[in-house]
């Protein structure tokens, strides 16, 4: 990366109105290996804007689950520092809620869908009298209103998912992490998500960062598409997205820029030789 | 090696009370007292003569109660009807507890092997009756229709294909109850059957001589012990690369 | 339940009269001696007797109510010890090696020890049915938490979810299954305790009164405790099983 891509990331806080919400400061994360240390991630910066949608892509082993980890604070880096609405980010927090990629794992299987949803309301702030309200809302938001007496192991894949979102959701968080969310789902449930979490995002006005493998997925939902690559874990490119909102699979997906891009992106990504 | 701190704190603890001489010497027993007892013990002989008194009712009862239980289950496992129509016969006999039969088998048989023998049989019937014909309803079904494809007469259909298949639940089947006709037979014994460990045991209770019974008590856990973890070596060994997870 | 269902439920029943009746036609021809094996009538007869007399009632009582004692205690013991050991792997490292030693020791063999030192009292017998009945409990939950998926600690995290709220909503519901197959166990093992305990004391009880029938060589009266001890079982069973059912309902 170059320093003109450099100062293309760390925009002035004045620029497009909205506040930096994460900053990430030149951080990495190494683990004591047989052969000395090895590194996973390393010298990532990135500031992250409220409302932004960032997409994250990069082959496997390029350490971008290890980044949505130290972002939401799973892990802590070794090197550098991540700043989340001006505090250093050291633990994990309900307002930077993370949807794993496991969804089957991350989901209480003894709990209905209510009941899942419940555990984030429970130790929530809000008066019990008003969770019943608020289930309904975000079950409708994901379209599970007809589900909710279920339990996780009768629904759908994409139903688990949109129910690990829902139950995210009802932290209200600031920030939502997402974990190459629809990796384990078919290519139709997967383009019914996409558009669903988009449209949450600009519903909500939620801040998303966004793992995925898959460019075209990483583009279409994406503001901004930050490319990584491999061993040790880089950020290698940041690409704005200038595609109009609301997008659409056909449209936007045929969209000259929409191929520039994919185009460009697929210059970072592992070929199969 | 942490393993080893809880009892080895736990026998000098033991072992620093009872030298303070807080309880009364003919019911507690110090730890060195113990092992010079089990010493005696095995060097006169009675230990070792008990333990093959008790390995031998355990054995001989497990090798009666498997045959019949896996037989039966076999048989319940490859035929539907037989396994629904005995269902309900096998729920009612199986909860019984094998102590309960003692008096019937103390009628029957007097003291001795008989009674042993036949308490284990009946214990060892069930579990392994279960397991084989869990395990015989689970051959999966390609199997079952390459031996009808090949028109395999009931008897090469049993021994060349169900059992080859069934041998590592076979094995579990039989650690189990390995471990039931131990605990069974010492039970037995501990109960009114004047032979073996159990009975030891009771003789060395009844004659206030504690060191020896825990000396004894120690020794029928070794035995257990061994025994459970020698077969696990064994069906690890044996049936380790089929990677069924038994 | 379909029409094929019911005729082998029937045929079930069928076949286990059958049993019954091939036991009373063994006695009817003498093939065994009445004193080794009461006719069926004789047996039921007996039943009744003691059914009537009190004594039946008594027994029950008796055995029940030190078999409840003994295994609530443990149940309560094996699962609060068991929480505390499962959830700390450092207690874990330290402890679960000495538990999977004892595992395999036959729970009767402390009757002599606690006899030695508790005497032929009631104490003793509430002491070995909680002590035999424990280790199943104790093993089971640590080893239900020990199975807890690790990905919901993370869940919990990310939800900064307090301590005792992963305990109680994460933990203990995810480790049910296993702590309830150690009751189970547990339960079984109490009655078992409870029967050579009181055959080798005295107590009033299902156990002393076939013992004692047998003594006498009362078979009628031997056999009517035996069955009424399996009894006590299948309903123990099955009350485990619906239970279970219900408890684990999310399961299937």
């Amino acid at each position: 990366m170059n320093a003109a891509q450099r100062s293309e990331l760390r925009r002035p806080d004045t620029v497009a109105g909205r506040s930096v919400l994460l900053s990430i400061d030149k951080v990495g994360l190494s683990v004591p290996a047989a052969k000395g240390k090895l590194t996973i991630v390393e010298d990532i910066s990135l500031d992250v804007r409220e409302g932004e949608f960032v997409s994250i892509i990069g082959g496997s082993g390029c350490g971008k689950t290890t980044l949505l980890r130290l972002i939401g604070g799973l892990n802590r880096p070794t090197s550098g520092k991540i700043t989340f609405e001006g505090a250093e980010v050291d633990r994990p927090s309900r307002k930077r809620a993370v949807v794993f990629q496991d969804y089957t794992k991350a989901l209480l299987p003894w709990r209905t869908v209510v009941g899942n949803i419940k555990l984030a309301l429970d130790s929530g702030g809000a008066p019990p009298d008003t969770h019943a309200a608020t289930i309904d809302r975000l079950l409708h938001q994901v379209g599970l209103s007809d589900a909710a007496d279920r339990f996780p192991r009768q629904l759908s894949g994409g139903m688990q998912q949109r129910l690990q979102i829902a139950r995210c959701l009802a932290l209200e968080p600031k920030m939502l992490l997402m974990d190459e969310p629809f990796g384990a789902l078919d290519a139709i449930t997967r383009q019914n998500l996409q558009d669903e979490v988009a449209k949450l995002a600009k519903e909500t006005g939620m801040t998303v960062l966004f793992i995925t493998h898959d460019i075209e997925e990483a583009i279409y939902l994406g503001d901004r598409v930050v490319a990584m690559e491999s061993r040790p874990g880089r950020i290698s490119a940041v690409l704005d997205i200038n595609l109009p909102r609301p997008r659409d699979q056909l449209t936007t997906r045929e969209d000259e820029r929409f191929l520039r891009y994919r185009h460009e992106l697929f210059k970072y990504l592992p070929r199969a030789h | 090696m942490r393993a080893l701190i809880l009892p080895l704190s736990v026998i000098a603890l033991w072992e620093a009370v009872g030298r303070t001489q807080l309880v009364q010497s003919d019911m507690m027993s110090k730890p060195s007292d113990i092992g010079l007892a089990g010493l005696a013990a095995l060097t006169d002989g009675s230990m070792l003569f008990a333990t093959s008194q008790t390995i031998t009712t355990a054995l001989a009862g497990l090798l009666m109660g498997s045959a019949i239980g896996i037989s039966l289950g076999a048989w319940f496992g490859l035929s539907d009807l037989a396994g629904r129509l005995s269902l309900i016969s096998v729920e009612v006999f199986r909860p019984v507890p094998s102590v309960a039969l003692i008096p019937i088998a103390m009628l029957v048989f007097g003291f001795g092997y008989g009674m042993g023998i036949s308490i284990v049989a009946f214990a060892c019937v069930w579990p392994t009756l279960i397991v084989t014909q869990a395990a015989v309803r689970e051959v999966p079904r390609e199997l079952m229709e390459v031996a009808r494809g090949l028109e395999l007469g009931w008897a090469s259909r049993l021994f060349k294909i169900v059992l080859p298949d069934i041998v590592p639940n076979l094995f579990t089947a039989l650690r189990l109850a390995a471990g039931i006709s131990l605990i069974v037979a010492v039970t037995v014994e501990i109960t009114a059957n004047p032979l073996g460990l159990g009975y030891a045991l009771v003789v060395a209770q009844e004659t206030l001589h504690p060191a020896t019974m825990f000396a004894f008590l120690i020794w029928i856990g070794l035995i257990g012990w061994l025994l459970n973890a020698g077969l696990l070596q064994a069906q690890s060994r044996l049936f380790g690369r089929w990677s069924f997870a038994a | 339940m379909t029409m094929r269902s019911a005729f082998l439920n029937a045929g079930g029943i069928g076949v286990f009269l059958g049993l019954l009746g091939l036991w009373e036609l063994i006695t009817r021809f003498g093939l065994v001696s009445p004193v080794f094996l009461p006719s069926v009538g004789d047996t039921f007869g007996a039943l009744l007797e003691q059914g009537k007399d009190g004594s039946l009632v008594r027994a029950v009582m008796g055995t029940g109510g030190r078999m409840l004692l003994g295994f609530s205690l443990a149940a309560l013991v094996g699962c609060g010890v068991g929480l505390l050991i499962g959830l700390s792997s450092q207690a874990r490292h330290y402890i679960e090696p000495s538990l999977e030693f004892l595992r395999p020791l036959p729970a009767s063999a402390v009757i002599p020890v606690a006899i030695l030192l508790l005497g032929l009292t009631k104490t003793m017998i509430i002491s070995v049915i909680v002590f035999g009945s424990l280790w199943p409990v104790l093993l089971a939950t640590i080893q239900g938490i020990k199975s807890v998926e690790p990905r919901l600690f993370e869940m919990a995290r990310t939800m900064e979810l307090p301590h005792r709220t992963v305990i109680a909503s994460i933990v203990l519901p995810s480790a049910l299954p296993d702590i309830f197959s150690g009751l189970r166990l547990a339960l079984t093992v109490s009655l078992i305790l409870a029967v050579v305990t009181e055959m080798m004391s005295a107590e009033t009880g299902l156990g002393a009164t076939i013992l004692y029938a047998a003594r006498s060589f009362r078979s009628p009266e031997l056999f009517a405790g035996v069955v009424t001890l399996g009894a006590i079982g299948f309903g123990i069973n099955a009350m485990m099983e619906v239970a279970q059912r219900h408890l684990l309902r999310w399961r299937t």
